[in-house]
């Protein structure tokens, strides 16, 4: 009997009119125009809202903040504006989503949901370099977050891989804490804004290392050290070093999706102009839409226009 | 028995990982090593661990944020529908 109640508890719909998949800026901003809209809207955030701002440690190209903020402040900010409105941040991990049934499912490790319409904002996680010694060292050595592990590293030499905003912008921070800090870049030149690469030549802890490419990490239970290669020479030299700091790009965090919609080669889904996807209902928004630029401002930017998709779809229907 | 989780100020998961023991009313002492970087040292060479959250209770270490060790090691019962 009991078993028979819980199955039947399992098979219950918990149903919105909107569905945000991810708190991050964009959704968020959708969440704030949906609120205003009072359209009755559920938002899921897997780890914790603000998305990967939460972990940035300082924002200045974002308006409305001369002197910049801290991503933890902003995402904070941001998070108690779409709250204001009405938001209701669910903590949970999407598992799953129907896009063909009307409305559309949306399995999740908290239980099952129904929604007229999605916005996809899931956004995107730090690639990995896929070289051997980075999975055993991950947490040993080895992070993706300079703000949450620095203090880790005071006093130490370590590298940072990848010259481009973030690289750089993570490396000013690291150098408050370590001794020595090598930045590895796979190309020729570093990609990073000019006034980020102007600030560096100012610390004579932060060395660029150009044309290398990471070949593997090194050391049993701790990173000891990395291995690069030369592009130029192909000479191959160890780091040294306690300590790696990877920002060589960002991924998709489509896998929920099952290619439900139309994405480009590298997995991104591709959108229409008012942010809709292949599949009715069903918009993105952020950094997880395929874009030539992902910032805060330009994510704020969808989650405003995927709400407003979300709000002429929900009239029209 | 005595729970230490070891967060930094910025970190997703460590939210995450308080955020879940509060909800289960699991009491719990954070030490924050963005506070008391000193802690960063003594974590690193109880642990070898160079990454939060980490959660440390009688034997036990809980990398990052692991539900399903959560659960096991504190014995969190999972409610039908969370």
């Amino acid at each position: 009997m009991i078993f028979t109640l819980r199955k039947e508890k399992e098979r219950e719909y918990t149903h919105h009119d909107a569905a945000v998949i991810g708190a991050g800026p964009a959704g968020l901003t959708a969440a704030i125009y949906l609120g205003r809209a009072k359209i009755d809207t559920v938002i899921f955030e897997k780890i914790a809202p603000g998305g990967l701002i939460a972990s940035t440690d300082w924002i200045e190209n974002y308006p409305g903040f001369p002197d910049g903020t801290s991503g933890e402040k902003l995402s904070e900010l941001m998070e108690d504006q779409a709250i204001r409105f009405g938001a209701r941040i669910e903590a949970i991990e999407i598992i799953g989503v129907d896009l063909n049934s009307d409305p559309i499912e949306i399995k999740t490790n908290g239980g099952a949901y129904t929604a007229y319409a999605i916005i996809i904002a899931s956004g995107t996680s730090p690639r990995r370099l896929n070289v051997p010694g980075e999975e055993e060292l991950i947490g040993k050595g080895i992070s993706f977050c300079a703000t949450c592990d620095a203090p880790f590293f005071e006093g130490e030499d370590i590298i940072v891989v990848g010259a481009g905003n973030s690289g750089i912008q993570e490396s000013l921070y690291l150098s408050k804490f370590a001794k020595s800090i090598k930045v590895v870049e796979f190309l020729d030149h570093p990609t990073a804004e000019k006034i980020l690469l102007d600030r560096i030549k100012e610390f004579d802890k932060i060395e660029l290392l150009l044309y290398h490419e990471v070949k593997r990490f090194l050391g049993e239970g701790k990173l000891t050290g990395v291995e690069v290669e030369d592009r130029e020479s192909k000479k191959k030299k160890v780091i040294d070093v306690k300590g790696a700091f990877i920002y060589v790009g960002l991924v998709p965090n489509t896998g929920f999706l099952n290619d439900a919609v139309d994405m480009d080669p590298e997995g991104f889904i591709k959108t229409g102009p008012k942010l809709s996807t292949s599949k009715e209902g069903a918009f993105a928004a952020g950094d997880v839409r395929t874009t030539s630029l992902r910032q805060v401002a330009t994510a704020i930017g969808d989650g405003a226009l995927a709400a407003h998709g979300v709000r002429e779809y929900l009239e029209e229907r | 028995m005595k729970i230490l989780v070891y967060t930094s100020s910025s970190c997703p998961y460590c939210r995450k990982t308080k955020d879940f023991l509060k909800k289960h009313g699991v009491k719990f002492k954070e030490i924050n090593i963005s506070k008391y970087p000193s802690a960063a040292k003594e974590l690193r060479g109880k642990t070898g661990q160079t990454g939060v959250p980490v959660t440390l209770t009688g034997n036990h270490k809980i990398v990052g944020f692991n539900e399903e060790k959560l659960r096991r090691i504190l014995k969190i019962k999972r409610k039908n529908i969370e």
